[in-house]
């Protein structure tokens, strides 16, 4: 490759920047060959490497004051990525000392952008509270009912029985059969009767517990997670 | 060379040969001379320059040479400012790691 190839190929490669900023490093590199003179052609090409990391290397430098981390160092374009994180660190907390535009800092700007979004979140999440507490008051309050319900049922059931026993006996003196059919009858509602009281016990003793604890558990979740965080 | 040269330093290097100059000088020229220093690949130079001239410490400017225009940079005031912070910063770690090869750093 000679020098007029060298340049043909760097122009290609870099017809992707701007104009300006192409003109400007084809030029450089122009003018180093002049001054290098005719006689150093081959050493420069040689010692420039291809023009595709001439290019790359350019292309990454004009990135380089945009925030985009990486820098150059004597390695050249191989260098570049090699850097370690260290220096470009150390770059960037100098170049804060030195008062430069600081693009990085960020982090109080986010500070104001939580608080913000924590405040327009509360409309939501205060109603969402009140809904979850009301959700479960509505499901403590059915249950409480089909307790009642189920209780309720088996006392009207046992009154029903005596009621009908107590028919039984009276009518046990005009009519033995239908007497003895209707003390059946109330036998069987007394059983059904005892049976759905001492459920609605059990329940009451069993259920309701664990229940309660349950519920005190599922309360406390979301405000031991608040907590953690 | 063992130990890398970052990139402050690449900057400082360059301001430095750069202000030597006071009517300012030319990227081959400047390539050399860094090369003295340091090894350097020489496509690494332009884009320093480049960036030195964006963040305003180094200007250019063309003059007619031998029949033909050269691009000459010379250091700004702000570039003058930056050497002065790099060559102090670079005295105070030199002379931290010097004192550390030559005995060790007593408690301070």
């Amino acid at each position: 490759m000679n020098r007029t190839e060298f340049m043909q190929k760097l122009e290609a490669l870099l017809l992707d920047i701007p104009e300006s900023e192409r003109a400007e490093a084809l030029n450089y590199y122009n003018e180093y060959f002049n001054d290098a003179g005719v006689e150093n052609e081959q050493e420069v090409i040689d010692t420039l490497g291809s023009p595709e990391k001439i290019a790359a290397t350019i292309k990454e430098g004009m990135n380089d004051g945009e925030g985009k981390s990486g820098e150059f160092s004597e390695n050249g374009f191989r260098g570049y990525y090699e850097e370690p994180k260290e220096e470009v660190a150390a770059r960037v907390l100098s170049k804060e000392e030195r008062g430069f535009k600081n693009k990085n800092r960020v982090s109080g700007g986010m500070v104001v952008l939580i608080v913000i979004l924590c405040i327009f979140a509360l409309p939501i999440l205060g109603p969402l509270g009140v809904g979850i507490v009301s959700a479960i008051f509505g499901i403590l309050c059915a249950f409480a009912a089909i307790l009642f319900g189920v209780m309720a049922a088996g006392i009207g059931l046992c009154v029903g029985a005596v009621a009908v026993f107590i028919a039984a006996i009276l009518t046990m003196v005009a009519s033995p059969l239908v007497g003895i059919l209707l003390i059946g009858i109330s036998l069987v509602l007394a059983g059904i009767g005892i049976l759905l009281t001492i459920l609605g016990i059990w329940i009451l003793t069993k259920g309701i517990p664990p229940l309660v604890r349950g519920i005190v558990n599922l309360c406390r979740k979301p405000f031991a997670k608040k907590e953690e965080v | 060379m063992v130990f890398n040269t970052g990139a402050a330093l690449l900057d400082a290097i360059v301001l430095a040969v750069v202000s030597k100059e006071p009517e300012g000088t030319y990227g081959y020229k400047i390539t050399q001379e860094v090369r003295q220093v340091i090894e350097l690949s020489e496509s690494t130079l332009y884009p320093v320059l480049r960036r030195l001239q964006k963040d305003e410490c180094l200007e250019v400017y063309d003059r007619e040479c031998a029949g033909r225009n050269r691009r000459y940079y010379k250091v700004t005031e702000r570039g003058d400012a930056m050497l002065h912070l790099y060559e102090s910063e670079w005295k105070k770690y030199s002379e931290k790691i010097s004192g550390m090869f030559e005995g060790g750093i007593k408690d301070e």
